[in-house]
């Protein structure tokens, strides 16, 4: 009995090393989460490679890989941070790409109907929007707003991300605000308007493989998720 | 040095603690009382209410918060048929978290002292005629004057650093809710290492400061009392 158990502790003792082996370990743009755990459960059926995702603002996954976080791969929500880790030669020679382009929404979930372009103009309560200090998607914001002369009219409720941001309108604490189009086309919602892209600089949503020892499987991924196929995918999701 | 903003976060994050601390100095003392001497059933209980913000991650709490805060639920309708504001993003809604939050850290130290106090002063003086607001002011204040200080010292302290939940119901509102901890995660996030390495330095020279006034007070009062 005892020599069994020893046995079976061993087993699983193997186990969980085996399966980690073939793990690649993503940090991904918190925008862009819900897209990634989807196309990562089509990756793993296909090769066989388990994908670990840890997700946080752009920033903030910034900060843990310059401070050695073992991530294989990078989605940032913008191309500043992925320049930086260049610059900080934290990824080699691999070369950063292109996966999505964000879009804003504007979003009023009490209003009867859509909002307009007029509703937005006139709108003068408290606004939700990302830090436009260093949230990609609160930078966009910003231009939006001040490409309308309306920025800084009106009190802003800054989340630290663009998810924050939007759970901030979802739990109604705020009447309206300026939120990943994206999330609002994944979660069904209506009452949003999407903002023209020529009132900002777009969000161009770039990556990049880290230097680690899993290169081989992270570009892999990185094929994958450039295929047509996901590509496709990820504009009926919401991005360009 | 300084930017204007950052003046504006560090006397936002004294106000709030302050504010927090005086709220609490004054309903703690007797709930702490209540907790050291009674004998109902649902002592645990409350016990454990209070004790809890010890151990729930501040993520909890803020996202609870903000839910009650929401004209959803009862809290948040109940306030904004008589405020024009809702409690989250706004610096009520902060103290409201903060007293929660720092609660444990003040009824604690007064608990246990409380417990500790000799009930025979408490019986002697009663003897000699003091009344139940003379026992109070004469003889137990004097007696505790430590743990009281202790208790509103470690409220102020655990407010300043108070982050998770501010981050969560916050909004991060320069003059309102952009309190110091959360000025230095936005320097840290847009990369302006300098700005957070003042803040910093400063946050920890002042936490440092503090406490060594106060206990230093103590050590003197002790060596008093045993001179004496």
């Amino acid at each position: 009995m005892f020599g069994f158990v020893i046995r079976l502790f061993c087993i699983l003792l193997i186990f969980p090393s085996i399966s980690s082996q073939a793990a690649i370990n993503i940090a991904v743009a918190s925008n862009f989460k819900v897209s990634a755990e989807e196309i990562a459960e089509k990756f793993t059926e296909k090769f066989d490679i388990d994908v670990n995702i840890s997700s946080a603002s752009t920033g903030t996954l910034y900060q843990q890989i310059l401070h050695g976080a073992p991530f294989d791969l990078f989605l940032s929500a913008d191309q500043t941070h992925v320049q930086l880790l260049q610059q900080a030669n934290k990824v080699g020679d691999n070369q950063r790409f292109v996966y999505a382009q964000g879009r804003l929404g504007f979003w009023m979930p009490l209003a009867e109907k859509a909002p307009s372009i007029d509703t937005l103009i006139s709108y003068a309560g408290r606004l939700a929007i990302a830090n436009p200090k260093f949230a990609p998607y609160g930078v966009a914001a910003q231009e939006a707003l001040t490409y309308l002369g309306k920025w800084g009219k009106q009190q802003y409720i800054q989340g630290s991300n663009i998810s924050q941001t939007y759970q901030f309108v979802e739990s109604k604490n705020v009447a309206a605000g300026m939120v990943a189009y994206a999330t609002l086309i994944q979660k069904n919602k209506k009452h949003f308007l999407l903002i023209p892209a020529e009132w900002h600089q777009p969000i161009i949503q770039s990556g990049v493989v880290l230097n680690t020892e899993q290169t081989e499987q992270a570009n892999l991924f990185r094929d994958f998720l450039l295929s047509e196929s996901i590509q496709q995918l990820i504009h009926s999701q919401g991005y360009n | 040095m300084l930017s204007a903003s950052d003046l504006q976060a560090i006397w936002l994050t004294l106000k709030l603690a302050g504010l927090t601390t005086l709220l609490l100095m004054v309903f703690a003392p007797p709930l702490a009382w209540w907790l050291a001497r009674s004998q109902a059933k649902v002592r645990p209980l409350i016990e454990s209410l209070v004790a809890l913000p010890l151990i729930l991650p501040p993520t909890v709490l803020g996202f609870y918060l903000l839910l009650a805060f929401s004209p959803n639920h009862f809290l948040g309708r109940w306030w904004l048929s008589f405020n024009e504001q809702s409690l989250a993003f706004s610096f009520s809604g902060l103290v409201i978290a903060s007293v929660i939050y720092s609660l444990p850290f003040v009824v604690q130290p007064l608990q246990s002292a409380f417990v500790h106090l000799d009930k025979r002063y408490l019986e002697v003086s009663a003897t000699l005629g003091y009344g139940k607001y003379e026992r109070l002011y004469k003889i137990i204040f004097p007696m505790l004057l430590p743990s009281f200080i202790i208790a509103a010292a470690l409220g102020f302290a655990h407010t300043i650093g108070e982050f998770g939940v501010v981050l969560m119901i916050g909004g991060n509102i320069p003059g309102e809710t952009q309190v110091l901890s959360i000025q230095l995660f936005d320097h840290v996030e847009s990369l302006q290492y300098n700005q957070a390495h003042q803040l910093s330095f400063m946050l920890l020279a002042f936490s440092v400061s503090l406490l060594v006034v106060i206990y230093g007070f103590l050590q003197k009062r002790q060596q008093r009392i045993l001179n004496a």
